[in-house]
């Protein structure tokens, strides 16, 4: 055992706790850096030197550069903030349809539908009264107005959401590729200190994936992930899959995964914004047939009783309402003849009859109380107050789902940073005691120096 | 050891942040419409229940409207018939006073002059209209009810107009019902100016007794079109009524608890003060500041 070598066994402290200084300052500049992951320097003793029947230490060396992590919590914490994600896209989307059914400002298919039969009731003064009778025409016509606008206003929403998926799908394939890529240098790269780095590029990458379309995570050998979207591969090894945008003979957005020789749909496994954006697309449509239902069935019961009633020429009433089967809801209309002239409403019950007949008045009013929907259980205006009641309810169902996916969302985020992230108290510490270790280390060579220096004078 | 750093923490606040102004927003939309229910969301349950009452107070108030139409029109009938009433009796009048023996048939020719003065009236009072509206044409409402000689032109079934979900009210009459019924008014004048013309003291004396019929006859009118004119009455101020009991309905249901929401405001904005001060503070709460 020489002086010499206690002083390289200083130095190896040195190097030490000059590494653990350096690791320490990176985990404090990245302190606020997101998706990054603390590291800590792993030490450990260098072999032992036998010398005079003894074993010497030969002070420390550096083992690795730890990354934190915990994969349990993180698969945990990518499942949450793709629920969370889903239902923070289906919230904010049906809220914005939901403004439509709101008739806070006294307009709305349920204001104009009561409106059009107050306009009956009211002609019961006087059924050849023509104010009376533009009064029905005009509520009649705000009616299918309203019916129509609130119809287009879903199909702009279904529409905008359509777009958004399929904007969105180009920066979900190429995150895709960039996991792929990364896998690959993390395998190249799997020596090298610059790994670290690549997991956490790899990671946040991840993360914003399970938030767009609720990608999962399966952890492989070493640093290795298979990224799934339900039970379909996205990435697996170095290999990337990409999705494409489309749409069924409806409209409806479908969504494809490219695979060996072509693809297959996985619309019904999308979670996160695209997959809340796809729930969303899937309530408005619903909400539209419930529109056209509204449309055609009632539109069918007014001009059914409007054609057994006498205009004020004595002939028979005509259709009231038009509109297209395909697309009743959006193309309801008051007819053109008759909102042109009040006097061809069929509100006498006979071709002869006097001015003040309102039998076939009396029955349009009657429709009122007809349970025409739901299989004879619902009135009309029951019928629209449930649309109205279905929209309300997802959105609510949604606020409430958002708000418990967000609360454990953050929670999981807080835990997964505690595990994580840097704690600058932590880093303070491991900073004085780095400091100590250096300090204790140059000490170490320096009274080494002092005793080569003391055996050099006494040699000479 | 599990910590918590910066960055979670201030995660944590900013979402406590965020949560509070989510909940400020909403009290301060509250405020603004004084409506709890702003949105189907707001309360899905109570979708139904609002438009239905909302619908109802539409109701009430066209019912309400009509209600008043019909007063206007049972008005009119009403004086109509009370002149009719008048005419009536001073027609027996004039025939209580030519039966006597003491007038002869002069007088009782010109006396048959007076009566058909009153019989033009009668005719006039028949075809009574509110804006071209005749109110004794039946349903044939647009045209008078009666010519000059009294035959009834109008129609045999009687206007009626929607004051409730569940009851009509008269706006008008079938004058050969209501004046012609049981005894026709028309025909007891037209007799007793035929019997003036003749000169005949028995059939003048008959006249006094059908004339005193034709009274009871339009008195009977008078009933009907009180009744019917209370029934629209009533039906107005049941209509007033409900109008005030369903909008307080609504307002209970989806108004806003105006001190409730106030106080919960105070109390979230020093909330978010609060955490604002917090979040200020907790940058420099950390080892590294005090080394």
């Amino acid at each position: 055992m020489s002086v010499l070598n206690t002083i390289r066994i200083g130095q190896t402290g040195l190097n030490a706790a000059s590494a653990g200084i350096e690791v320490t300052g990176h985990n404090v500049s990245n302190a606020n850096t997101d998706g990054y992951h603390a590291r800590t320097l792993g030490t450990s003793a260098s072999s032992q030197v036998a010398q005079g029947g003894m074993w010497f230490g030969q002070g420390t060396a550096i083992s690795e550069v730890a990354r934190a992590g915990d994969e349990l919590v993180s698969s945990r914490l990518i499942e949450s903030q793709g629920e969370s994600a889903f239902q923070s896209s289906l919230y904010e989307s049906l809220s914005v349809v939901e403004a439509m059914f709101s008739e806070t400002d006294g307009s709305g298919i349920a204001t104009e539908l009561s409106e059009f039969f107050d306009s009956l009731e009211a002609a019961t003064v006087d059924p050849s009264d023509s104010a009376l009778r533009t009064g029905v025409l005009n509520a009649a016509s705000d009616l299918a107005a309203s019916v129509g606008s609130t119809h287009s206003f879903l199909d702009a929403n279904a529409e905008s959401i359509r777009g958004e998926i399929e904007t969105s799908l180009e920066s979900i394939n190429e995150a895709l590729l960039q996991i792929a890529e990364l896998q690959e240098s993390i395998q190249t790269d799997a020596a090298s200190v610059g790994q670290g780095d690549l997991l956490d590029q790899r990671d946040a990458i991840v993360s914003e994936l399970a938030s767009s379309i609720g990608a999962t995570v399966e952890y492989g050998e070493g640093n290795e992930i298979t990224v799934y979207l339900g039970a379909h591969a996205l990435v697996n090894d170095t290999a990337a899959r990409t999705l494409s945008f489309d749409t069924d003979s409806d409209g409806n957005p479908v969504l494809e995964l490219s695979a060996d020789g072509g693809s297959y749909e996985v619309t019904g496994s999308l979670g996160g914004a695209v997959g809340g954006l796809i729930a969303a697309h899937d309530a408005i449509v619903d909400t539209q047939a419930d529109l056209d239902e509204f449309a055609s069935t009632f539109a069918d019961a007014i001009n059914t009783q409007h054609a057994a009633g006498f205009d004020t020429s004595g002939a028979a009433g005509g259709d009231l309402f038009t509109y297209t089967s395909t697309d009743a809801a959006s193309s309801l209309a008051v007819d053109s003849t008759i909102a042109d002239d009040g006097s061809l409403l069929a509100l006498a019950g006979s071709a002869t009859a006097a001015a003040g007949d309102g039998d076939n008045l009396d029955s349009l009013i009657d429709i009122q109380d007809s349970a025409l929907f739901a299989s004879g259980t619902q009135t009309a205006e029951d019928f629209v107050s449930s649309v109205y009641s279905n929209i309300g309810q997802q959105v609510a169902s949604a606020s409430a789902a958002h708000e418990s996916a967000n609360a454990s969302t953050a929670d999981l985020e807080a835990l997964y940073s505690s595990i994580t992230g840097v704690d600058l108290d932590t880093q303070a510490v491991e900073l004085i005691q780095w400091q100590a270790a250096y300090q204790a280390a140059a000490r170490v060579i320096s009274a080494s120096d002092q005793m080569l220096g003391e055996l050099m004078e006494m040699a000479r | 050891m599990i910590g918590t750093t910066y960055t979670s923490r201030l995660n944590g606040l900013t979402q406590a942040a965020g949560n509070i102004s989510s909940e400020i927003s909403r009290l301060q939309e509250q405020a603004t419409t004084g409506l709890e229910i702003n949105r189907p969301s707001d309360a899905p349950e109570q979708v139904e229940y609002l438009h239905s009452l909302s619908s109802q107070i539409e109701d009430q108030g066209t019912w309400g409207t009509n209600s008043e139409r019909a007063m206007s029109y049972l008005d009119a009938a009403e004086d109509a018939l009370s002149s009719m009433s008048d005419l009536l009796s001073s027609a027996r009048e004039l025939a209580t006073q030519y039966a006597s023996e003491t007038y002869n048939s002069d007088d009782r020719a010109a006396g048959a002059d007076e009566v058909q003065a009153l019989m033009d009236e009668l005719v006039a009072l028949a075809n009574t209209d509110v804006g071209g509206r005749y109110i004794f044409s039946g349903n044939a409402y647009d045209s008078a009810a009666y010519d000059a000689t009294g035959t009834y032109l109008g129609d045999t079934d009687a206007p009626a107009t929607m004051i409730s979900g569940e009851q009509d009210v008269a706006t008008g009459f079938v004058g050969s019902d209501l004046l012609q019924g049981t005894t026709d008014i028309f025909a007891a004048m037209a007799d007793l100016v035929t019997a003036l013309g003749a000169d005949d003291t028995d059939a003048i004396s008959t006249s006094i007794d059908t004339l005193g019929e034709a009274t009871d006859q339009i008195n009977l009118a008078r009933s009907e079109v009180a009744t019917e004119f209370n029934t629209a009455e009533d039906a107005l101020t049941v209509s007033e009524n409900m109008t005030t009991l369903l909008s307080e309905a609504l307002e209970t249901t989806a108004g806003a608890d105006a001190v409730s929401v106030y106080t919960s405001l105070a109390e979230l904005q020093s909330n978010y003060e609060a955490v604002l001060q917090i979040t200020a503070s907790s940058q420099s709460m950390n080892l590294f500041s005090m080394m």
